[in-house]
């Protein structure tokens, strides 16, 4: 006895075909109907993968779109990806910058909104909407984005710097020192974190305040260039010239690239008010270079009468 | 005066040097990369010095191309700038800068030719990302400390012979370039594990074939290309936000206007640096995610297997990270470090010709 068959069924005369053929016809649709089952389910999964490959293509369509200034397409675009993998938190994110770039502002919140919603750590685009927001002036909803990307981003260095933008903007200046302390407390490898530290104090307290402060930590022992470079720039404010030279001059053959761009022209201030008009001249020359330009006659002699004390 | 980069209204009696810069484009960035590079090469011995004059003027050239497209650009924001000056004797720096403000958004030539400026200060960014990658094969001295320490851990572990032969290779100078991207983002907070091409690199010496050095050079090319994308536009937005448009009152006075071109310019700056960014962490986050940090196992044909995986997601990520950049053209980027072996479509296996049996 098959145990498939149905048990009330009686096993005799018509009944017992129709029911044979019955279980025939059942018995052969049931493998039949696994098949399937097994075919759609490959093919579904086939289609899945297809879709979220066109997806990817899409996406990347709208990126070179950004790129080409074509944001109207790079809309479509992502919005083609969105359709086909609507999990996919960066073509929400792409979309919305396309939609920023268009002035779009509306749109634009909604879809880092969605970004956020499907991937609540994507930190690009609490970037995006702290800037967007930002932009149009929204300065506490642009701080809580930015704070959120900073938690998530704690030795990103430009995060840091537009949060304390923003806080800045507030006329959250101890704010921005807390802020900057904190980070470098936090980790000491963190030195741009020392020098907004540093920055804030000046802006905040005055020179004197950030000078104390500076020769503070050097005493004990953090001899990072930030510092060094806050003590001879707090002597230039404070018109302590002679230990400025000290302290600048030596960071002029540092790395250029971790070395303030004012180094140069902060020294050549503090040449000119020790009476040193040769070196204040070479180092407005440095400083044009590290400007990027290059002095004509014209400004090399109003760089000569500079430094020599004349008007 | 907010909206100025504090470091122009700080510069006292040298300002009138650079009263351009002060409304204009900002080319420090052109200024200090060439300065590094130099400054470097100038570092090394006379000899040495001597191998990087291709990578010197490649930077220069890219500098001077700088130069020349602000130039151009900031011609005509100077001559609204001097006609105000002209127009008003006696005004401090910070009256004069507010009317040339006020110009920008009162008329709309100076609107445009405003938006213009800022267009040529993207552009230059895009030549110091160049600049950057141009200089970087010229070694710091702590860079080459770095490298000097790797060489000598590497020594002591697998003989000078390989040391030599890997120094001299494309695929080495690609994963420092990846070494010294990595300190890069260590420092700014950006990880990139680029400890399982490493791992691949270094802990399977004699092991390795062509076309999985080949693997391991696009994948450290697409990552040193990652960080140049993030570091472009990094500049691009940090200076567009923090020098340009910084100024609040600036920002709704442009916005109120709503359609000037120095709004449209900077929506669309900070929308395509936005998105830059975006792509950059994405392409990171998928470099992260398909490499093992784990050591390749001992048995040997386990091993091989682990070899052949690593390569394999090696070189199809990079072949992935590629397409995001510039889709339809996988195998070249501009990006890419000029030094970079080209690539070749090879698959990877573990057939060819081992690296270690030719150096050894």
């Amino acid at each position: 006895m098959n145990r498939y068959l149905p048990a009330r069924i009686p096993f005799h005369g018509p009944a017992a075909i129709v029911a044979l053929v019955l279980f025939l016809f059942l018995s052969a649709c049931r493998p039949q109907n696994v098949s399937e089952d097994t075919s759609a389910a490959a093919d579904s999964q086939a289609e899945q993968t297809l879709r979220l490959s066109q997806a990817e293509a899409s996406w990347k369509d709208g990126n070179q779109s950004v790129n080409l200034g074509k944001y109207a397409d790079a809309v479509a675009q992502f919005s083609d990806a969105i359709n086909k993998n609507p999990d996919l938190a960066i073509a929400y994110l792409s979309r919305g910058n396309a939609e920023l770039a268009l002035r779009n502002y509306d749109a634009a919140e909604t879809d880092y909104n969605s970004a956020l919603s499907h991937d609540p750590k994507l930190a690009s685009a609490y970037l995006a909407r702290g800037t967007a927001r930002w932009l149009l002036g929204d300065l506490s909803n642009a701080e809580a984005d930015y704070r959120a990307l900073v938690q998530l981003r704690p030795d990103d260095q430009f995060a840091a710097t537009r949060f304390a933008s923003v806080l800045f903007d507030e006329g959250k200046g101890q704010d921005v020192e807390a802020f900057f302390k904190g980070a470098y407390e936090a980790s000491s490898d963190r030195t741009w974190a020392l020098s907004g530290w540093l920055f804030a104090i000046e802006d905040n307290e005055g020179a004197e305040a950030a000078l104390g402060k500076s020769n503070e930590l050097y005493s004990s022992g953090v001899h990072d260039l930030e510092v060094r470079y806050m003590i001879g720039h707090e002597d230039v404010k404070t018109g302590r010239y002679v230990d400025a030279v000290h302290w600048l001059s030596e960071l002029e053959s540092e790395d250029p690239n971790k070395v303030p761009t004012d180094v140069a022209q902060e020294l050549a201030t503090a040449y000119k008010a020790t009476g040193r008009p040769d070196l204040c001249f070479s180092t407005l020359e440095d400083y044009a270079s590290r400007m990027g330009r290059e002095l004509d006659d014209s400004q090399r002699l109003q760089a000569s009468q500079s430094c020599n004390g004349a008007s | 005066m907010e909206g100025l980069p504090r470091r122009k209204i700080a510069l006292g009696f040298v300002l009138v040097l650079f009263v351009g810069a002060a409304r204009a484009g900002d080319l420090s960035c052109i200024g200090v990369q060439g300065m590094a590079v130099e400054m470097r090469a100038q570092m090394l011995p006379a000899d040495q010095a001597a191998q990087f004059s291709t990578e010197i003027a490649q930077v220069k050239a890219y500098a001077d191309q700088a130069k020349q497209e602000m130039t151009r650009a900031e011609k005509d924001t100077d001559d609204d700038y001097d006609a105000i000056v002209k127009a008003n004797p006696g005004a401090s720096i910070a009256q004069v800068s507010q009317m040339y403000h006020d110009n920008i958004w009162e008329s709309a030539e100076a609107d445009g030719r405003f938006a213009e400026m800022l267009h040529a200060q993207f552009k230059v960014h895009l030549d110091e990302a160049e600049m950057i990658e141009a200089g970087a094969p010229v070694p710091n001295p702590s860079e080459t400390a770095e490298l000097s320490k790797m060489s000598a851990d590497f020594a002591s572990s697998h003989g000078d012979a390989l040391v030599q032969a890997v120094q001299s290779s494309e695929a080495f100078r690609a994963l420092f370039g990846v070494a010294v991207a990595e300190r890069e983002a260590m420092a700014s907070g950006r990880a990139i594990p680029a400890v399982g091409v490493a791992r691949l690199y270094y802990d399977t010496p004699g092991e390795k074939t062509e076309p999985t050095m080949q693997a391991v050079a696009a994948l450290s090319g697409v990552t040193v290309a990652t960080e140049a994308v993030r570091t472009a536009n990094t500049l691009r937005l940090g200076h567009l936000l923090g020098q340009d448009i910084r100024d609040r009152t600036f920002r709704q006075e442009l916005a109120q206007k709503g359609d000037s071109p120095t709004w449209r310019a900077v929506n669309r700056e900070v929308a395509e640096a936005l998105q830059n960014l975006a792509v950059a962490d994405e392409a990171t986050r998928r470099i992260a995610n398909v490499l093992p940090s784990d050591p390749p196992p001992a048995d040997p044909q386990q091993r091989q297997q682990w070899i052949g995986q690593v390569a394999n997601t090696a070189r199809s990520t990079a072949d992935d990270v590629t397409l995001i950049y510039r889709k339809g053209e996988p195998k070249v980027i501009d990006a890419l470090p000029s030094k970079l072996a080209p690539l070749s479509p090879a698959p990877v296996g573990s057939s060819g010709s081992s690296l270690s049996a030719s150096a050894q």
